[in-house]
């Protein structure tokens, strides 16, 4: 992934992160994947996305309270950075470029 | 419900360590999820595969890491500044590696050369030895010329057989006075089938072998340089050799010896028509006294070593006339010229060796360790700035293996010059078969060693090092993780290891030293040696059988005993002569004893020779007490009497007087012997026996017996007196053979050789060792307390005591050296069990050495933690404190 576009885990990741807005982490954020995309992902992957992201900027993440529920640990809550949503919204547009004129196509050939 | 704990124990180590908290908690929140919507067991079934998925990713990010970035050349620069700025450590650490890799690869070619033999001859033929176990005297390499030619006539699975003799006869060549030259009768075809072509001239060919043909020979590389000074005129050149004029017909290259150390080779006949065979066939059972030393085989393609050892039985019983328990083995030449005992000594004492370098490897660990604790600080900037943790594992890696190479260099220079020295002192006399070339092999072992030394050394410590939070020590300095306390507490654990392992291996070594070098002073015995020649007379107990030597009544052994001992004597140049059971230095028997006086529970086992009339005389031993045994003393219906050595009469008689004590056998079936009279006490003659209520020696005179062994005090030529002894025995009795015959001084030289080298290597080994340990312990004590400046500061600026808080550092330190003390004393006292496979007994106990060593140990620890205890002491409180 280089800083100025994004891989489809990537983008994924991000757009269900955005979904969640504050209540984005770990566990929920794999949940959405899975009933949303459909993307059953091991934690691995999603966790090594997450890094890769926050190392490039496009993601943040804090600890919230501690939990009894968790054993007295937090849930670290990730949040779209702005350079993030930025290049969500560009790749949003990428594809909506490359999506135009191709309806009849992809409708035809359902 | 929790995850299984191994697995989560798992993700604990393999995540990210500045993530672990949170992603541990997320997937034990979602375990517990699935545990309760599905069930616990596909919950932790789920729980594995994440762990695993962890594992994975991880290790892709490894890959993902290139060499190059790994190691730099900027951290070999670093390595190599860090090298520079601590040279005592660094060339203490070079040395000490140095000193160990180079005698374990000096150990190593030695024992590949000597023990790991080659069967694969210069021909490129794998050749075999047949060994004979015959029921009556036990397994040996001597096999009757029936046996061979049968074999040789027979066997499918053999396609070629040879038989050597062992011979002695004396050469002669120009102003040299004649010498025996240890050489060997050789059957010509299967000798020139496996030796390398000849220099000079040619091998022996069979037609030297047949009857009447000239007497020739073929003499060794080393005999034709230093005897004939490598004359170009050798071969055509007559030589008297055994008492006939040899033509010497070809020289060998340098270093072939055969069929062990052998230098000149005449022919032998295996054949069995002609005239030879027909005088062997006159000779009739006597030929059986002619008996090959050693036969090698060639086995036949797809031929097993089992299935011909089968073949070669079936065979040899045929010929034993009536149901025999003999069996023949084939066993690899080399198994049988090196046997097994010597193979698992040379064994043991590589692993003695390898036990030493984990010893020093953990000393250096050491030393790496302080270092690092001095550079906690630069480390943990390292690491806040970034620096991944394999990173630094990499550079305190490299940093302790550049010692570590130049150590192992140095050990091969070391190795070339030790090997280059004793090629020189032995002047190519080694067989060809002990290759003592430097190989790659001991280039890898020594590279692998030089590796192993690093992973222990900077590896260990290194991983320890990073583990701090050194982010968290840079921001709370002195914080709940104090990377120094940490490294204190290892530093306590390593300064107990190192205690264990220096007293556990020094008191080993030192104990097994001083064993081998008193074995070997009491085994060289305090006889004028030079003059006195002794032989074993060998009579096979089958001829013995058929010509009734066995059955005579004791009157007439005793009779037969006298005429050899008279005949002994008066041959030319004797000055005294004597038949004995054994030679005192060598004697094995034993013998369990009751003294007057003991009760009757207490019995000693002791060494036992019987002596025939005047053999103390002849070896010049004279009694140091009372007096030796006498003609009357060896009459059958004498009073009992015994000589017992000084060592007996200190060990198990005690004070007083031991002459007119008396002491009697005690039987295998607890039946007693007669009561001896002790008249005489000699100095000790053999080394002491291995066993718990060992008592030294014990002489009985020789009544009545077959003649065993013969010892002669000469004046004159040592080859006419070997001539002259020869000439008596075939006189006395044509079916004895003199073997073994040498000087009394080299009665047993193999063995106390070797053992000499072995104590000598442990000694120096020790040596080493017992200053590594020292400086290892030093430096620990003196790091444990280094860790502690801090806590002393606070201390005095409390207001303690100097002087309490002295004695509190110096306390805590006697504790963890009282803990490695503790195990190191008990663990070598175990390890002393290993001390009974000795063949002797130990002269210096366990119980001295250990508490000696730990005594010194100790003195060296206390010392190592006073002077920086008084350093740290006198820092200003304040200072103290700041310096975290």
């Amino acid at each position: 992934m280089s800083k100025d576009s994004l891989g489809d885990l990537e983008f994924l990741v991000l757009l269900a992160i955005l979904r969640l807005e504050d209540h984005a982490y770990g566990v929920s954020i794999a949940e959405e994947l899975d009933e949303r995309a459909g993307r059953s992902l091991s934690r691995a992957t999603i966790h090594v996305t997450l890094r890769r992201l926050e190392e490039h900027g496009l993601v943040g993440s804090e600890l919230g309270a501690p939990r009894d529920d968790r054993g007295g640990k937090p849930r670290r809550y990730y949040r779209v950075r702005a350079a993030g949503l930025q290049l969500v919204r560009r790749s949003k547009e990428t594809y909506s470029r490359m999506w135009h004129g191709l309806g009849a196509v992809l409708e035809g050939s359902r | 419900m929790n995850p299984p704990r191994l697995w989560r124990a798992l993700v604990n180590r393999v995540v990210w360590r500045d993530r672990r908290h949170d992603i541990a908690a997320d997937l034990t929140e979602e375990f517990r999820h699935r545990a309760h919507a599905d069930s616990p067991r596909s919950a932790r079934r789920w729980y594995r595969r994440q762990a695993l998925g962890f594992v994975n990713a991880r290790l892709k990010e490894l890959r993902t890491i290139p060499f190059s970035t790994l190691v730099t050349r900027s951290d070999i620069r670093v390595a190599a500044r860090q090298a520079r700025r601590q040279p005592a450590a660094t060339l203490t650490v070079v040395v000490a590696l140095a000193a160990v890799i180079g005698l374990s690869v000096i150990a190593f070619t030695l024992a590949k050369g000597f023990f790991l033999v080659s069967s694969v001859f210069p021909s490129g033929d794998t050749v075999y030895a047949a060994l004979v176990n015959r029921a009556e005297i036990g397994a040996t390499q001597d096999v009757y010329p029936d046996e061979v030619r049968a074999w040789a006539e027979r066997a499918r699975s053999i396609e070629m057989i040879g038989a050597a003799q062992i011979i002695f006869p004396a050469i002669e060549h120009g102003d040299r006075p004649p010498f025996p030259l240890e050489s060997a009768r050789v059957s010509p075809a299967a000798f020139a089938r496996i030796a390398p072509p000849p220099v000079l001239g040619r091998h022996l060919s069979e037609d030297d072998a047949l009857p009447g043909a000239e007497p020739v020979m073929v003499i060794s590389y080393f005999i034709w340089r230093s005897l004939f000074d490598e004359s170009d005129e050798i071969v055509g050149t007559v030589v008297p050799f055994g008492g006939r004029q040899h033509t010497v017909v070809g020289v060998m290259p340098r270093g072939w010896l055969f069929p062990a150390a052998q230098e000149a080779w005449i022919p032998l006949s295996l054949d069995a028509t002609g005239e030879a065979a027909a005088a062997r066939v006159a000779a009739g059972p006597t030929e059986r006294n002619d008996q090959y030393s050693i036969t090698w085989v060639i086995l036949e393609e797809g031929a097993s070593p089992q299935s011909a050892s089968e073949e070669l039985t079936v065979i040899a019983r045929e010929l034993a006339n009536g149901p025999s328990e003999l069996g023949v083995q084939v066993v690899l030449y080399a198994d049988a010229l090196v046997p097994g005992p010597f193979k698992i000594a040379a064994g043991l004492v590589l692993g003695i060796l390898l036990v030493f370098l984990c010893g020093v490897s953990l000393n250096v660990a050491t030393l790496v360790l302080s270092r690092c604790a001095m550079r906690s600080d630069e480390l943990a900037v390292r690491a806040a700035m970034g620096a991944p943790r394999v990173r630094i594992v990499t550079q305190l890696f490299l940093e302790s293996l550049l010692p570590s190479l130049l150590a192992a260099l140095l050990a091969t220079f070391l190795l070339k010059w030790v090997l280059l020295g004793l090629d020189r002192a032995i002047d190519g006399a080694l067989p060809m078969f002990i290759n003592l070339d430097v190989s790659p092999v001991v280039f890898i072992y020594a590279a692998t060693l030089a590796f192993v030394a690093s992973g222990l050394a900077g590896v260990l410590p290194a991983l320890r090092v990073t583990r701090t939070d050194h982010a968290a020590r840079l921001l709370n300095s002195g914080g709940a993780r104090s990377s120094n306390a940490s490294l204190g507490r290892v530093a306590a654990v390593m300064l107990e290891l190192q205690l264990v392992a220096a007293l556990t291996l020094l008191g080993l070594g030192g104990l097994f030293a001083n064993a081998f070098a008193t074995y070997t002073q009491v085994a060289a015995g305090p006889v004028p040696e030079d003059r006195v020649l002794t032989a074993m007379l060998y009579r096979d107990p089958r001829i013995a059988e058929q010509t009734g030597a066995n059955g005579a009544n004791r009157e007439e052994m005793q009779e037969r005993l006298k005429q050899w001992t008279d005949a002994l004597r008066s041959i030319p140049g004797a000055e005294a002569a004597a038949i004995t059971q054994q030679i005192p230095k060598q004697s094995n028997s034993e013998e369990l004893v009751q003294v007057d006086g003991d009760t009757e529970t207490i019995t000693r086992r002791v060494r036992r020779t019987r002596v025939g009339p005047g053999l103390f005389e002849t070896l010049s031993v004279t009694p140091t007490l009372g007096r030796v045994f006498d003609a009357a003393d060896a009459e059958l219906e004498a009073f009992p009497v015994v000589v017992v050595s000084e060592s007996f009469a200190a060990d198990v008689l005690g004070s007083g007087t031991p002459l007119g004590r008396k002491l009697r056998t005690v039987m295998d079936d607890g039946a007693l012997g007669e009561w001896a009279e002790i008249v005489g006490v000699v100095p000790d003659l053999a080394p002491p026996l291995r066993s718990a209520t060992a008592g030294g020696e014990i002489y009985r005179p020789l009544a009545a017996a077959n003649p065993v062994y013969a010892a002669v005090r000469f004046s004159g030529s040592v080859r006419d007196l070997a001539q002259g002894l020869r000439a008596t025995v075939q006189e006395m009795d044509p079916t004895v053979r003199v073997t073994d015959t040498m000087p009394y001084s080299r009665a047993g030289w193999e063995v106390r050789s070797t053992f000499a080298a072995v104590g000598s290597a442990l000694a120096g080994l020790g040596g080493v060792a017992m200053l590594l340990s020292l400086a290892g312990v030093y430096s620990l004590a003196s790091l444990a307390v280094t860790t502690r400046t801090r806590e002393i500061g606070t201390r005095v600026a409390l207001g303690a005591p100097r002087r309490a808080v002295l004695q509190a550092v110096l306390g805590r330190t006697a504790r963890q050296l009282g803990i490695g003390f503790a195990a190191g004393i008990v663990l070598a006292l175990l390890l002393a069990q290993l001390t009974s496979l000795l063949p002797f007994e130990i002269p210096m106990s366990v119980g001295v050495v250990v508490p000696l060593l730990a005594f010194l140990l100790l003195l060296g620890g206390l010392l190592a933690s006073w002077v920086p205890a008084r350093r740290a002491l006198r820092i200003e409180p304040m200072d103290a404190l700041r310096s975290e």
